[in-house]
């Protein structure tokens, strides 16, 4: 049966660019930056749809190498501050609506790949992107820095040595680039905080900001333990569960834009990674 | 005087029996249409495993032709009114009708071009038919009809 669901995603590849990716362009895919940054109707990259939570509204900024509207004119140590250090080159602290304690997780040189690709890959579009709409006290940003002092932690990803090396590639990129948590985690302090590292995917009920997100993890009662890899490589390559449903909304983003287009080995370190016990 | 008064109880217990019985009429209707889509599921479930298998794509086609036998009753199994009651359907379906509308047609047109597909006895045709009736056809619809799973 592995066998058999490894021929036909090898048919379904034919639809999809896979083998033989560039770093920089596997973690574009996977950062999952056009499932908030683009919208409908656009051109990618050029700003989001808005992003409605409770606090108000944000307002995905343009990423394209537009100078005057999107990131054209940052340095590559900029693009490092904002994705490790959660900064604006200006100084001011961003939101954690932009997951960048996770991209903090990740190693320099893939953050300097995924600039390299984001620098010459992309197009140019001149679109402003509008400030953030959000209520009292949320709209100050000086708050952000109470809760850095909070919460803002980022631990880099070790390696497990009693693990092998696509266990561990799988493991980086859920906890790095992939920011699975964000949403699979239960976040602390009602969802002011961040994801909770000691229940890590073990799914969100819906918190005061953030909505549900279902288990991850191998446990095969509450979490995913009961898939095969094969059913875990459809999911993340089509979106279809083992019971033949197609999930929608922000998960259907995610395969679409971040686990569709990614080469088959790497999917099958997230799976390893994914379905093996803790 | 009197025969106000009972009229009043009359419309009052008259009133809720309707609205009880309208509640209950919807949720029959969101049971059926729960079990509609469950069994589409299984009819695609049983595509995958055929696909994966190599089997024979008859059995494909045949998936795809109950898929649409199915398809074609969606429309009216979500009335209005029936937006409330133990469902995941989103509002939009009732403030867009013909935006619902036609995302039932074209997940339809996808599972009839997958019917076409696997009877034309190409695999390959038909793995790709399935992957866009899957993700267009079923997924585009989860989208923007109904509330994210968890």
């Amino acid at each position: 049966m592995r066998l058999a669901c490894a021929i036909l995603l090898a048919a379904l590849g034919l639809a999809w660019p896979a083998a033989g990716m560039e770093r920089g362009e596997l973690l574009f895919h996977l950062g999952g930056c056009q499932s908030c940054h683009s919208r409908e109707g656009a051109p990618p990259l050029a700003g989001g749809a808005p992003l409605v939570t409770p606090l108000g509204t944000f307002h995905p900024p343009n990423i394209t190498p537009d100078p005057a509207t999107g990131i054209g004119n940052w340095s590559e140590d900029d693009f490092l501050r904002a994705m490790a250090e959660g900064i604006a080159p200006d100084g001011s602290p961003y939101y954690p609506s932009f997951p960048f304690a996770s991209y903090a997780r990740m190693t320099r040189d893939d953050l300097r790949a995924l600039w390299a690709y984001l620098r010459n890959e992309v197009a140019p579009t001149e679109r402003p992107s509008p400030p953030h709409e959000l209520m009292f006290p949320f709209s100050v940003r000086t708050g952000l820095w109470a809760w850095r002092w909070l919460f803002f932690d980022p631990v880099p990803i070790e390696p497990d040595p009693a693990r092998d090396a696509a266990w561990n590639e799988g493991a980086y990129l859920v906890r790095g680039p992939g920011h699975c948590a964000e949403c699979h985690s239960p976040r602390t302090f009602w969802g002011f905080g961040v994801p909770d590292p000691g229940q890590e995917l073990a799914g969100n009920p819906g918190d005061l900001i953030t909505g549900r997100a279902p288990a991850i993890t191998p446990d095969p009662e509450h979490g995913i333990g009961k898939w095969s890899p094969g059913d875990l490589d459809m999911f993340l390559s089509l979106g279809m569960t083992p019971e033949g449903d197609f999930v929608g909304g922000e998960m259907a983003k995610v395969v679409e834009n971040a686990t569709g287009p990614i080469p088959e080995q790497t999917r099958a370190a997230i799976v390893s990674f994914l379905l093996t016990p803790r | 005087m009197r025969l106000s008064r009972y009229a009043v109880i009359f419309a009052v217990v008259a009133g809720s029996t309707l609205s009880a019985g309208s509640i209950l009429a919807a949720d029959g209707v969101i049971a059926k249409r729960q079990a509609d889509m469950k069994a589409m599921g299984k009819e695609m479930s049983g595509i995958k495993d055929t696909l994966a298998a190599k089997g024979d794509l008859a059995k494909v086609q045949a998936h795809a032709e109950t898929i649409r036998k199915i398809m074609v009753e969606v429309p009216a199994l979500f009335p209005a009114g029936s937006d409330a009651g133990p469902t995941d359907a989103l509002p939009a379906i009732w403030t867009d009708q013909a935006g619902f509308d036609s995302a039932v047609k074209r997940a339809d047109g996808l599972a009839d071009a997958l019917a076409t597909a696997a009877g034309s006895g190409e695999t390959a045709a038909a793995t790709a038919a399935f992957a866009a009736l899957g993700k267009n056809g079923c997924g585009g619809c989860h989208q923007t009809y109904r509330k994210p799973q968890g």
